[in-house]
């Protein structure tokens, strides 16, 4: 592993307030230092270290100094090195330098971190363990990774807010294209600064049928950086009703619904990536993609299949958008409802068990007791390719608003409903259920650590 | 299954069958990873990956292989689906056959649920 290697440290949306409030300059302008344990996960060029619990040192255990860092008795520590041993997680130290630009360890800093990090790794081995400053715009850092003497010292921290915030280390140079003036319209809505974001952003579509298609094709337009097109089908006659972008040869050749959405996006802007996934959640290559997205749309039909992205959302910290379309016949006879809905799940917020969105009762109904395999694929419900556009542009904006944040951020919950037959998207009040143990348990929980048995 | 018991039931996991690794899953239940299990005769591939999911308060585990194995007959298995566990692939396949906690052993239950796969649906 090269030290030049990324570190992500993801903050959940519920903890970010105690975060800010532990870090903040509290006694005769002193440092506050807070301690974060999380669990960690391997991705492809970078490590993502997830915090599932912000422990602020209470101000008696700071030693009264005139000096401008903060100095803690090592006793007040033992309490979290018990709970991080515990509940085998890392350690993450997180103080501020409140100002905007870059933002670096001092030397006394590090000369604490080259004290505590051998120690926290010395408890718990098998995770990564780091110290953090936080300014207003960017962060800076050293990790201590498994199996590793030497630090990493590329860090950034991820704000799972409302909209997403990013404090780098460096200056953002990683975005996949400019696109000229392709962009400049949407750029006064969204900002040169939420342009950037667009442009790096790695979005992953499960399902690319009615829904994912219409998503693919707008994600393609407003210019992301890489689109994950998640998807085990291949195209048949009845697709070409719904499917953007299928055409009757596609169905000649069956060819695979991620190869008409490559086709597609190629179409649109040579400048977005486009990978194909083609099989099903959750299958290991599907987990492996999903792991590697900045936000995870859902276009899926089965409570089952929400179920898998929900756990693996809330698993890894990805903010997740679920959308559906559901057309039914009234129980009279005569008639049909129309219902729909555009969720947005921010980790550490609400959960789709939260709000008996999922139940234990429905995905047992679903499946009639049976494995999956049975009911997967099965295609019965009736799907409009307007309807379908509608909820998947809904689904984009709220892309859009994590991204750059060009709407005002209100107090409720995301989740909108959809009435076919009236023409709306109404907001729809959700709250977090406290104790959800599927949120609980599935927060953050990152890849599992084995151990020689 | 008290703490001890477990234990000693992964420890003769490891005498059975060498390679075997333990996590805590995020729901508070063990995982017990067995690699390279032999599949009976007949079987394609020769060996398989293992998971057991000890469940708090469930007497009996759970069990998982890897994806891909072919029957005897070349016929994929019959009532399997690859879910994800803790975010990892497995195949979960249900076997039904008697089996006590209190009197049977894990190796016994790995070796009894395999034989699923020596049969031809």
């Amino acid at each position: 592993m090269k030290k030049s290697e990324l570190s992500e440290i993801r903050i959940p949306l519920y903890l970010i307030g105690l975060l800010k409030a532990g870090i903040a300059f509290r006694v005769a302008r002193r440092e506050s230092a807070v301690f974060c344990l999380a669990s960690h996960a391997r991705l492809q060029n970078k490590n993502l270290l997830l915090v599932k619990r912000v422990i602020p040192l209470p101000d008696n255990a700071y030693i009264p100094s005139s000096a401008h860092g903060a100095k803690w008795m090592g006793r007040a520590m033992i309490p979290i090195l018990n709970e991080a041993l515990a509940g085998d997680l890392g350690i993450i130290l997180i103080h501020a330098h409140p100002h905007a630009g870059p933002v670096s360890l001092s030397r006394d800093d590090y000369q604490s971190a080259h004290n505590l990090l051998p120690l926290f790794q010395s408890l718990v081995p098998a995770r990564p363990h780091a110290s953090v400053v936080l300014g207003t715009t960017r962060a800076a850092g050293i990790v201590l990774l498994p199996d590793q003497t030497g630090f990493v010292n590329t860090v950034e921290v991820r704000l799972l807010g409302k909209v997403i915030t990013d404090l780098m280390s460096r200056e953002d140079t990683s975005a996949s294209h400019d696109g000229g003036d392709m962009y400049h319209r949407q750029a006064l809505l969204t900002g040169s600064a939420g342009e950037r974001n667009i442009r790096r952003a790695k979005i992953a579509v499960v399902g690319l049928s009615g829904g994912g298609s219409h998503v693919v094709q707008q994600l393609a337009h407003i210019g992301v950086g890489e689109i994950i097109g998640i998807d085990g089908d291949r195209v048949d006659g009845p697709n070409r009703s719904r499917l953007v972008g299928m055409t009757a040869l596609d169905v000649l050749l069956r060819r695979r619904k991620t190869h008409v959405m490559a086709r597609l996006t190629r179409k649109i802007n040579r400048r977005v990536k486009f990978t194909g996934i083609p099989c099903f959640v959750p299958h290991q290559e599907a987990i492996d993609a999903l792991k590697e997205s900045d936000i995870l749309i859902g276009c899926v039909d089965s409570y089952q299949a929400r179920a898998d992205l929900q756990e693996l959302a809330w698993r890894y910290m990805i903010p997740y958008i679920d959308l559906g379309l559901m057309i039914r016949p009234l129980d009279t006879g005569t008639g049909v409802t129309i219902g729909g809905h555009v969720m947005t799940l921010i980790p550490g917020g609400f959960c789709q068990w939260c709000i008996d969105f999922l139940t234990d009762e429905k995905l047992s109904l679903e499946t009639g007791g049976r494995p999956r395999s049975y009911f997967q694929g099965t295609d019965k419900q009736a799907q409009v390719v307007s309807m379908n556009g509608l909820l998947a542009s809904q689904a984009v904006s709220e892309v859009l608003q994590l991204l750059t944040g060009f709407a005002p951020v209100d107090q409720e919950m995301s989740f909108k409903k959809f009435d076919g037959l009236e023409g709306t998207l109404q907001k729809w009040g959700v709250k977090q259920k406290v104790g959800c143990p599927k949120c609980n348990a599935a927060l953050g929980a990152g890849d599992v650590v084995w151990r020689s048995g | 299954m008290t703490e001890e018991n477990l234990t000693a039931e992964i420890a003769s996991l490891k005498e059975a069958y060498g390679d075997v690794s333990v996590a805590k899953g995020s729901g508070g239940q063990t995982l017990i990873r067995i690699m390279d299990i032999a599949l009976p005769k007949g079987c394609s591939p020769l060996t398989t990956w293992v998971l057991l999911l000890i469940n708090p308060g469930q007497p009996r585990p759970q069990i998982h292989v890897k994806r891909g194995i072919k029957l005897p007959n070349g016929a994929d298995p019959r009532s399997t689906s690859v879910v994800a566990v803790e975010g990892e692939e497995w195949l979960q396949f249900s076997y039904s056959f008697p089996w006590e906690g209190s009197s049977h052993t894990l190796v016994q239950f790995v070796e009894a649920s395999l034989g699923r796969f020596a049969k031809t649906e």
